[in-house]
């Protein structure tokens, strides 16, 4: 995606400025919950989908289809289930329809990768490509669960309203998805130390 | 780990403890000696440790590399594709119209060809020859029916539009594609 520019941004301003309400949410409340939710979704879009590029494109859909749908929510809480669900059904659609990156992104090698350096960054490298492919290894609401819950720090009422499950199954499943990826992890510990 | 009908207990009581200690930094070395005792001996813990240490990590990894596009750019991309949805919206009733309007026009221009058997078989001058020898019979046949002259009136202006209904449906679904 390309960067924009103070000209670029000042000829948005005066266009949006010139035309009509579109949407129900005005644009300052949607810059506020946008600087808010923008990058804990890209994050999760990127590692739903293995790839920059397409979290990049289902960022703008995921606002897009937020605004469109015009819905009363209850608060902030509300509000962001609502993106975080919408963001999910599209990155789930896409993977139906057969738009996917390589779910293993290879650090040095993948869309976003920097070129692995010695030492640390190595060892960084090494340890985000076994993660990778550990959750390669789950299903999809696994590796959606199991982010929202212990990256993005999300309640089991907050993934039960933003997946659709009931909150009361929320924590066994997290359960099933935590020891199968933790089972995976040390399978390719094992593995290594095997080699 | 407790089994009630078949339901795992899913957790020791410790998960909300060892997240904290994770979440602050404290684990491994600063973490207490009776939390790192239990952890020895309990897998479910040892389980949510592995997660949640790799998860973190890369949720720090991917946030410093995440790139977000501007507010603005974000509301007024959002804004022209509304805009273009509703023009589209708008002007599929019309094209759908035009789209039936087109497909009467070539039934009936088809269904009066195979009513006249001549020119169907024969050149383009010999046709036109014979439609001229044809339609005045025929525009004589409609003035004799009430309403016919406006039928023929109807009949033609169908004839001539519907190609160009159809060339601007096309356009518009080629547009949608």
């Amino acid at each position: 995606m390309r960067d924009v520019t103070i000209s670029d941004i000042e000829r948005l301003r005066s266009e949006a400025a010139g035309t009509a309400a579109v949407f129900e949410m005005d644009e300052d409340t949607f810059r506020a919950f946008y600087d808010r939710t923008a990058r804990p979704l890209w994050v999760y879009l990127a590692r739903l989908t293995g790839s920059g590029d397409l979290a990049d494109d289902l960022l703008q859909e995921s606002y897009y289809r937020f605004l469109r749908a015009d819905a009363r929510h209850e608060g902030e809480v509300h509000r962001r289930h609502s993106l975080f669900r919408i963001a999910t059904n599209l990155a789930r659609d896409g993977r139906r329809r057969g738009i996917r990156a390589p779910l293993v992104p290879l650090p040095g090698t993948g869309d976003q990768g920097e070129p692995a350096a010695p030492g640390d960054a190595a060892a960084d490298a090494d340890r985000r490509t076994d993660l990778a492919r550990a959750m390669a290894g789950l299903k999809p609401r696994e590796r959606e669960m199991l982010w929202l819950a212990y990256a993005q720090g999300f309640t089991h009422a907050d993934i039960a309203g933003t997946l659709g499950v009931k909150a009361a199954s929320v924590r066994l499943l997290l359960f099933r998805a935590r020891r199968k990826l933790a089972g995976l992890l040390n399978r390719r510990g094992s593995e290594k130390v095997a080699r | 780990m407790r089994l009630t009908r078949g339901v795992a207990d899913v957790d020791c009581g410790r998960e909300e403890e060892i997240l904290d200690v994770v979440a602050t930094g404290r684990w491994p070395a600063r973490c207490d000696a009776d939390l790192a005792a239990h952890l020895e001996h309990c897998q479910p813990c040892q389980d949510l440790v592995a997660v949640v240490t790799a998860l973190t990590g890369e949720h720090e990894s991917a946030w410093a590399e995440a790139r977000v596009p501007s507010s603005t750019m974000v509301w007024w991309r959002a804004q022209v594709k509304a805009r273009e949805e509703a023009a589209r919206s708008a002007a599929f009733p019309i094209a759908f119209a035009q789209g039936v309007a087109a497909a009467c026009g070539v039934w009936i221009a088809v269904s009066l060809l195979r009513m006249a058997p001549g020119p169907v078989s024969l050149g383009w001058s010999s046709a036109i020859a014979y439609l001229s020898a044809v339609l005045p019979d025929i525009s004589a046949a409609l003035s004799s029916i009430p309403g016919g002259t406006a039928f023929a009136a109807l009949l033609a202006g169908s004839l001539v539009l519907a190609p160009i209904a159809l060339l601007l449906v096309v356009r518009v679904v080629l547009r949608e594609e």
